[in-house]
């Protein structure tokens, strides 16, 4: 007796096993679209499509978290059938593959430089005020460094990562790598021994806020950058089968973009209403928004840069960013191929 | 069956284990192939900043180690010899063990470096286990040598040092690979959340952010192999060190 029912409670565990792997977090309907946006920027960009799904009917919008997007578009299989991602990821891992192209860019740049009380707004005429002094840069290995790093480089300015040692170069920036998330957040302080810092939205406005002003707001690596319009920040990519058979959708898509900045920053539109529409898009419901409505408002929206321009347009800012990227890494973000941008 | 038979097996376990997981996965962002993965590593060799670096990790995790073996052995004798001292230490050891010993990473980082702070962290979670172990060592002792010495009216540096310390020896050395091991493991870990300059964790980090897979894979190997072979050498040295405790008439 025992032993049958030994054996009638494992088959039942073991069918319960199966069932729980094939029910996973994200629903996909097999008539639809997936569209994998990470959280933060890039799923404010398509929060209004959340918000109202049957705006874009034909796409399933996934919010995945951002340390996880390139799972979804690699591998054999690759679930999103659109992905926004950042340009150097896409570029790293798609470009050379052929399965998806750029579609266009998403967003161009939400990273500001922050200054303590006794600093200086920092302008393209007097980036030299770095030199000599010591900026704590968040995520210095990846596009914010890199892109600090290719700022001044374009400026003949040197730098130079401080390392244990300590010793603070004169004749150049100073970088000093703070941790992400909450360990590098709250290294951001007044009593701070960095000069400077340089941290992404929503976290900029966050700690202006947070400080009374003690830590603010100085400048953005968007307006120093090139031309001082942003760069290629977020890039939507999509399958090449999909651009084939789909191409109404994605279009479709393409074109809600314009709308869904101006209901992002409509006054009808409360933080609350695109903090909700972005969690209604989480795969994974336990995970952590990174904007709440205690640090989304029209400002960090408007700092996000939210703006799609198609690859036909942007595919010079790509080439030429990735470029710089790779001067700094030694090439470690590959060549993104014409073959790669979406131009028709 | 010989010790480096059931090594051997278990080494290609887990070799099954990648083999099967990457044809599950098919994804070398996510998990990469084993080819891919020792071609890094060999590259990862090949560089001087990793042999700086992992000599760095491993000085770190034995000043760790060091600390939290001394400081425990200097808790755990008053420990044994004062049921009062015990009662003392014990919430107070229950308090930094169970310590989220990352989340206080921050607040290390504010008033240390993040060359020290991964020791810091590593000595929160080494010394509870350490203090354990000496204690369980103490606690082993056999009474009637206790009343031997009680009744020869030793004193207490004698008790310490003539009695006490050499027979729990053995037993707490014998932990020290294990710990050693351990250490590494979270030496790591801290040096990957605060970004520690010339150091495994560090070029873990900067493997992420360029989402080098294959190197992340490679240098966590690294890792694994270090804390495998650390145990694995304190292990032969303890074989040799105490053979007195094994021979005929010894204490073991």
């Amino acid at each position: 007796m025992k032993k049958i029912l030994t054996a009638i409670l494992s088959a039942l565990l073991m069918v319960t096993a199966l069932f729980s792997i094939g029910c996973g977090g994200e629903e996909q309907s097999k008539d639809k679209l997936s569209l994998y946006v990470p959280d933060g920027a890039p799923a404010l960009s398509v929060a209004r499509l959340l918000n109202d799904k049957e705006l874009v009917a034909d796409v399933d919008i996934n919010v995945v978290g951002a340390s996880t997007i390139q799972t979804f578009v690699t591998g054999e299989s690759p679930k999103a059938d659109l992905a926004i991602m950042p340009v150097n990821a896409a570029v790293k891992m798609l470009a050379s593959k052929g399965e998806y192209k750029l579609v266009g860019t998403v967003t161009n740049g939400n990273i500001f430089i922050m200054k303590k009380a006794t600093g200086q707004n920092i302008t393209a005429d007097n980036l030299s005020e770095l030199i000599g002094k010591k900026v704590g840069v968040m995520n210095l290995a990846n596009v914010p460094g890199l892109t600090f790093k290719a700022i001044l480089s374009d400026r003949q300015i040197g730098y130079v990562d401080i390392t244990e040692s300590g010793v603070v170069q004169s004749d150049k920036v100073n970088l000093i790598a703070l941790p992400t998330g909450q360990e590098g957040a709250q290294l951001i302080v007044p009593s701070s021994d960095c000069d400077y810092f340089v941290v992404a939205e929503p976290l900029a406005t966050t700690k202006q806020n947070a400080t009374q002003g003690k830590i603010s707001i100085a400048g953005s690596l968007q307006a120093l950058y090139g031309d001082g319009n942003g760069y290629p920040q977020a890039v939507l990519v999509v399958k090449t089968s999909v651009l084939e058979n789909n191409n109404d959708t994605v279009k479709a898509l393409i074109n809600s973009f314009d709308e869904n900045v101006e209901w992002l920053t409509s006054e009808q539109t409360a933080p609350q209403t695109i903090v909700d529409a972005v969690k209604s898009g989480f795969v994974d419901s336990e995970m952590s928004a990174t904007f709440t409505a205690n640090n989304l408002n029209v400002s960090v929206i408007n700092n996000c840069a939210i703006d799609f321009t198609p690859a036909s347009e942007c595919k010079g800012a790509v080439k030429g960013y990735i470029a710089k990227l790779n001067a700094i890494t030694s090439n470690a973000w590959g060549n993104p191929v014409d073959e790669f941008f979406y131009t028709v | 069956m010989p010790s480096i038979i059931c090594g051997a097996i278990a080494l290609i376990i887990m070799w099954l284990v990648w083999i099967i997981s990457v044809k599950t996965v098919k994804n070398e962002y996510v998990i990469p192939g084993v080819k891919q993965t020792f071609s890094a590593l060999f590259d990862v060799f090949k560089e001087a900043l990793f042999w700086r670096a992992l000599l760095r990790t491993l000085a770190k995790t034995v000043i760790a180690v060091a600390i939290s073996f001394v400081l425990a052995g200097i808790f755990s004798l008053p420990t044994k010899m004062s049921k009062n001292f015990g009662r003392v230490m014990r919430p107070i050891v229950a308090v930094i063990r169970t310590l989220p010993t990352m989340a206080v990473l921050v607040l290390i980082l504010i008033y240390t470096d993040r060359t020290t702070a991964p020791v810091i962290v590593a000595m929160l979670v080494l010394f509870p286990m350490s203090y354990a172990q000496f204690n369980v060592a103490l606690n082993g002792i056999d009474e009637g040598v206790v009343r031997t010495a009680k009744v020869f009216n030793l004193t207490k540096k004698q008790k310490v040092f003539k009695v006490y310390l050499p027979l729990v020896a053995p037993n707490v050395l014998s932990h020290l690979g294990s710990n050693l091991s351990f250490g590494i493991k979270v030496i790591v870990s801290a040096e990957v959340m605060a970004l520690t300059y010339t150091s495994i964790g560090g070029m873990i980090q900067s493997a992420n952010a360029l989402m080098d897979v294959p190197r992340l894979f490679a240098l966590t190997l690294v890792a694994v192999i270090l804390g495998i072979l650390v145990e694995a050498v304190f292990q032969i040295l303890l074989t040799f060190a105490f053979k007195w405790t094994r021979a005929e008439g010894g204490n073991d």
